[in-house]
């Protein structure tokens, strides 16, 4: 239950735990035994309406369909993504669509954290990873400014350094511009590769997404040659190896050939990755510590509510619900728990703290998640 | 003969209810005993008078027993037990003649709470703000409908889960969650037309 609708303490006191009427105990034996006597002396029939679901009136704007919990709660794990999807499928009202996308995602997480792993198939962060082959260069083909534009839709590396990819686009513009260039006001170098002509474009480092920084650090760009190859690559060389900065090396990106059938040497360029595995912006995400602010709360008790059956069997017989309060660190282990109501203070607290912290969540970036739930004997 | 009972292991509803539907007196004694106070502190919440309380308790186990053969067993025996008590409690309010507006003044809910509190604690002036809590929640739940009450009782005086108040009421547990919210909150506004809000604590 929400905390909006919580009740003064000594009224939500009264009502989770009112006292049956006090009578002795012996006036319950005499009460049971007349019962007793009673229920084998009596032969009417029973008739079948009270057996039947209690004729309530439905309160106003009470959901007229079959509704699910506002929260997911452990009695979720028996509906089935199916059984979601259908009712997907029947509802249009945004409330109870956020209900059942809880539910889906509750469902997601816990077939995340079962699924089992094949370690024969790889995982998509490590095909990322795998450093491809460099690509040949040879019929380079004159059409540079189409190539780059593709390598700025579909290179993942364009895509992983995320405002860089204005930059490259910037460069490349201007790389086209110088070649015109060269080729409009120096027509005698012929087929002269351009790249010796095309004077590099400085640009800041800011080109990988970071602040500028002083001009030690920046970096000579100039377009490179492209291949008409499907994969897009955007040849990398160092054009000044000369150059004496390790931590902010002076790229280049030659510009393409205009000449058709040259043979080019392959580009010995590799994925950005390749070249430079420590530099933090281009670790792939899965590798960055990429995960998610907090747990859903779905999540939580699912994962609470796989450790549930330990933490019910600890209060059998007890006469109320317990609360438990469970706080997960950012590992998605558990850190503590609390109890209160009739647990509290007794054997079956450890019991249930033992049982609950048996919880397992995946890990999240916030300090630290908290679920309250109850638990009923 | 009650001390024998509790040294006898214990055996599950089913267990009982199988027996006693082959004539076994003892097991349907067992049944009763295990839950008669539940059943009366529903009747209690819901007709608010001891002697009719007493009435349909008895009287819903005595037609739990006759109906033994029609209980089917898809459901665990106490909820279709708390089913009958309660249509039993919306028979006797309906065939009242007059209309209870509030608790009288020997209201069993109000009684049975003050004894337990007598018992614990035993300051006068105490015992007075206890009376008026006590008082004053009762009022608050007989504000309530029907519906909204007899769904907070089960759920939240009676401490059953929202799939077993379901399956008592016959409806989905979605809208079980959603009365016990709604009527938690008009609970809370009644409360709070009278002075008690949780700031004033």
């Amino acid at each position: 239950m929400s905390d909006d609708a919580k009740l003064p303490d000594p009224m939500e006191a009264l009502l989770s735990a009112w006292p049956v009427a006090h009578r002795p105990e012996l006036d319950w034996e005499a009460f049971a035994d007349a019962t007793v006597t009673h229920a084998f002396a009596d032969d009417h029939p029973v008739a079948d309406d009270l057996l039947e679901a209690p004729p309530l009136d439905p309160e106003e704007g009470e959901p007229s369909k079959p509704r699910l919990a506002a929260v997911p709660s452990v009695d979720d794990d028996e509906l089935s993504l199916t059984d979601i999807a259908k009712a997907s499928l029947e509802d249009d009202d945004p409330e109870e669509a956020r209900e059942l996308a809880q539910l889906a995602f509750s469902h997601a997480h816990r077939e995340r954290v079962s699924r089992p792993s094949y370690p024969d198939v790889p995982r998509t962060s490590e095909i990322r990873a795998t450093p491809r082959p460099p690509v040949p260069v040879e019929n380079a083909a004159p059409q540079a400014e189409v190539v780059s534009l593709e390598s700025h839709q579909s290179s993942p590396a364009s895509r992983r350094t995320g405002g860089g990819g204005r930059w490259g686009l910037a460069v490349a513009v201007l790389g086209i511009a110088a070649a015109a260039a060269i080729v409009v006001f120096r027509p005698s170098q012929g087929s002269a590769p351009a790249t010796a002509a095309a004077p590099p474009i400085t640009i800041p480092a800011e080109t990988k997404g970071e602040p500028a920084k002083a001009s030690p650090g920046e970096q000579e760009v100039a377009m490179a040659p492209q291949s008409n190859v499907a994969a897009p690559s955007l040849t990398v060389e160092e054009l000044k190896p000369e150059a004496p900065s390790a931590a902010a090396p002076k790229l280049a990106l030659t510009a393409a050939k205009p000449a058709a059938a040259a043979p080019t040497p392959p580009a010995t360029a590799a994925a950005p990755e390749q070249e430079e595995p420590d530099d933090p912006r281009l670790v792939p995400a899965s590798q960055a510590g990429n995960v998610p602010l907090e747990p859903s709360t779905g999540a939580a008790l699912a994962a609470v509510g796989r450790v549930m059956g330990g933490a019910k069997a600890c209060v059998a017989g007890h006469s109320g619900p317990s609360n438990a309060t469970i706080t997960f660190g950012s590992d998605g282990k558990v850190q503590s728990v609390g109890i209160s109501g009739p647990a509290a203070g007794t054997a079956a607290e450890s019991c249930i703290r033992n049982a609950l912290s048996g919880a397992r969540v995946a890990p999240f970036a916030k300090p630290a998640f908290t679920v309250r739930v109850p638990i009923r004997p | 003969m009650y001390l024998a009972h509790k040294r006898m292991p214990q055996r599950t509803d089913r267990e009982l209810v199988d027996a006693a539907r082959e004539g076994d007196a003892e097991a349907f004694g067992t049944f009763v005993r295990r839950h008669q106070k539940r059943i009366y502190r529903l009747a209690a919440h819901m007709l608010r008078d001891a002697a009719e309380a007493e009435d349909v308790t008895q009287d819903a186990f005595v037609r739990a027993y006759r109906a033994l053969d029609r209980f089917d067993g898809r459901s665990e025996p106490f909820t279709w037990l708390y089913r009958i008590a309660v249509n039993l409690s919306l028979n006797t309010i309906r065939s009242r003649k007059t209309r209870r507006t509030g608790p009288s003044v020997d209201d069993p809910r109000v009684e049975g709470a003050m004894v337990e509190t007598r018992v614990t604690i035993g300051n006068p002036a105490e015992l007075t703000s206890d009376r008026q809590v006590a008082r004053m929640l009762a009022e608050g739940l007989d504000s309530l409908s029907e519906t909204l009450r007899v769904t907070l009782i089960l759920v939240t005086v009676d401490g059953l889960s929202h799939g077993e108040a379901a399956e008592i009421l016959g409806c989905p547990e979605g809208t079980i969650a959603w009365r016990v919210h709604e009527a938690r909150k008009k609970l809370q506004t009644f409360l709070e037309k009278r002075g008690h809000t949780r700031e004033a604590e």
